[in-house]
């Protein structure tokens, strides 16, 4: 049997530490929320007698159910309707802007720059405004906004990799701009459309402080908006509460476990292309 | 019926002009192509009649329609790229029938005429494939069907050949020049190569600095080039090009080169030529043979042997070198001293301009 080299056995000695460290507040997690009720578990323990239904009690407690379809509402309102016009944006940005107007461009690369904290204060008034505090309007249309710039950055990158005889090709054959759009543009973006998806998903899905500052009630947030509420409710009861933040985990990690290779393509993505 | 008209066609980029003036008829059924070395606008001439390039002054008309501010698609014209273009995400069929389907032609009469192309071109087993699992040569085949299927009025080519290997492309040509007997269409098809200009065309264009040099058939251009340009670029090897001087004789005046190191008098020079002025003298490769009492004397510098010929780079006493290329497989060797003679006919002048004077 051919015998590790020391570099790589030092490497994978690296890669099993770090393991830890990231699973390590799991498991303390995890442990705590299989303390009884009441206790005050002390780091990684595991208890005598796992209570498992611990996790039934915060189900019920944190309206789990109504979460789920909050969180899944927000994500629907956003992520279809944002990877639609960063697509068409994108396209537009890439193949149907003369020199003239390359600066449009620089509009949005410029939002990226744009620290989200920085414009919390002012979206709360114009949500306000326009009477949307309170609804989940409130959270899915600024995300809308706030994820254009990336997301039309990201399109355009791929678009700009489309070779040019593509669009001639189509043009020739007989296709409208529209048609050429949908019926060849689109299909060869897909890999870009899938990685741009799972992205704004996971964001949107994480999304914490937009709906904490402009929706009251943790209904109509997403669960991890919500997760607020109910640390402040819960937050004495370290085992449900811990409880009750797994809970609220585990709807992404079962997503990453479905689509891991699409997710690490969309990370490998965004590193090569910057 | 549709032929192509051109009526002083210009093109600019900013102030770069890249077509300056173009006019040319080609005739329904016609194959025509664009040649020159790049750069010179031939592509640009070509996608300009697409309706890919705007047109910056003149007329383009296919039949009798004005097409300049026509959308390609409707323009009745299909292209085939150098690069194919073909939908990497659609099937051969998809690929071929894409043009038929926007055009809404019901599906029956879209699945015959694809079959009907994939025999034509010999690639009824590619249907299914997707174009990432064919060959070079396949995909042309698969871009020409493209084409074929939307029965234009005129067919494009933009350097088809120029991405296959040496052995493909002659098999490729011949197939284009077969499809062109078959389907009787007008085709215009642009290449640097200019072999492949001489064994599909019915006319050639040769073009350079954005404008046309000479318009004729294959022989015409290679027979009597309208200036050193043309001279230059048709024919392989290239035309030797010699400097004269016009000097006074007895009987009028006559060509002076330096060839074999003394002065070498020519042929009485044509009787418009006044003494004093200098000429261009060519001659092609294939003019040159080995004859002891010829007037070319030269040291033999390189020697290709190709079997049915050979090619000799030959250094003048002058200093100047010059190709033969003679016929068969003769023994020589470099640094050899060899002597070569041609025939009075075989030489073609050029004034200073570089225009061809006709004696």
């Amino acid at each position: 049997m051919k015998t590790a080299s020391p570099n790589s056995l030092i490497a994978r000695g690296l890669i099993i530490v770090l393991m830890i460290v990231t699973l390590l507040p799991f498991l303390s997690m995890l442990s705590a929320a299989l303390a009884p009720q009441g206790t005050y578990p002390n780091g990684l323990q595991w208890p005598a007698d796992p209570q498992w239904s611990n996790f039934v009690r915060a189900f019920e407690v944190a309206r789990m159910d109504q979460l789920l379809l909050s969180s899944s509402l927000i994500v629907l309102g956003v992520v279809p309707l944002s990877v639609l016009i960063a697509t068409m944006a994108g396209y537009g940005l890439a193949k149907l802007t003369s020199n003239k107007y390359k600066w449009l461009y620089l509009v949005f690369v410029f939002g990226l720059t744009l620290p989200f904290e920085a414009v919390i204060t002012p979206l709360y008034y114009e949500v306000r405004a326009l009477g949307l505090l309170n609804t989940r309007f409130a959270i899915i249309l600024p995300l809308i906004g706030l994820y254009m710039p990336f997301s039309v950055y990201w399109m355009r990158a791929h678009f700009l990799n489309v070779p040019h005889d593509l669009t001639e090709a189509a043009q020739l054959d007989g296709a409208t701009r529209w048609k050429e759009f949908w019926l060849v543009q689109v299909p060869l973006a897909r890999p870009a459309i899938m990685s741009l998806t799972i992205l704004l998903f996971l964001w949107t899905w994480n999304q914490f402080l937009l709906p904490v500052v402009l929706v009251q009630d943790p209904m109509q947030r997403t669960m991890a908006g919500a997760l607020g509420a109910f640390q402040g409710q819960w937050g004495t009861d370290i085992p449900l509460l811990c409880a009750g933040s797994l809970l609220i985990l585990a709807p992404t990690v079962a997503l990453f476990l479905v689509f891991q290779r699409q997710f690490v393509a969309a990370l490998m993505q965004g590193a090569v292309k910057g | 019926m549709s032929g192509l008209t051109l009526r002083s066609v210009r093109k600019n980029y900013g102030d770069v002009p890249v077509i300056k003036g173009v006019d040319l008829d080609i005739a329904h059924g016609e194959f025509v192509v664009f040649v020159g070395p790049s750069g010179c606008g031939k592509s640009t001439l070509l996608r300009m009649i697409a309706g890919l390039e705007d047109i910056t002054g003149g007329e383009v008309s296919i039949g009798d329609r004005v097409v300049n501010d026509v959308e390609p698609r409707d323009r009745g014209v299909a292209m085939v790229f150098q690069s194919y273009a073909l939908y990497p995400h659609m099937s051969v069929y998809d690929n071929v029938g894409f043009g038929l389907k926007l055009a809404g032609t019901p599906k029956a009469i879209r699945d015959a005429k694809i079959r009907d192309a994939a025999k034509v071109l010999q690639m009824e087993h590619l249907l299914d494939r997707r174009p990432a699992q064919l060959s070079g040569g396949q995909r042309q085949r698969v871009a020409i069907g493209r084409a074929i299927v939307r029965e234009p009025d005129v067919f494009l080519f933009d350097e088809p050949l120029s991405n296959l290997d040496a052995a493909l492309r002659g098999d490729m040509r011949m197939e284009l020049a077969r499809l062109h007997n078959d389907l009787g269409a007008t085709m215009i098809y642009v290449t640097h190569d200019q072999i492949e200009a001489m064994t599909l065309a019915d006319k050639i264009v040769v073009l350079d600095g954005g404008v046309v040099q000479q318009v004729g058939s294959p022989l015409e251009l290679y027979n009597n080039p309208a200036n050193l340009f043309v001279a230059g670029f048709i024919g392989s090897p290239k035309m030797n090009i010699l400097q004269a001087a016009v000097v006074a004789g007895a009987d009028g005046p006559v060509l002076q080169t330096e060839m074999a190191g003394a002065g070498l008098f020519w042929r009485p020079a044509p009787a418009d030529l006044p003494a004093g002025g200098k000429v261009s003298v060519g001659l092609r490769p294939h003019a040159l043979s080995r004859d002891p009492n010829g007037t070319i004397t030269g040291e033999v510098r390189l020697v290709e042997r190709l079997g049915n010929e050979t090619l000799v780079r030959l250094a003048l006493p002058s200093g100047q070198e010059i190709t033969a290329a003679l016929a068969g497989q003769e023994q020589i060797e470099p640094k050899q001293h060899i002597t070569l003679g041609f025939g009075q006919d075989d030489l073609l002048l050029f004034g200073e301009d570089g225009q061809r004077l006709t004696a």
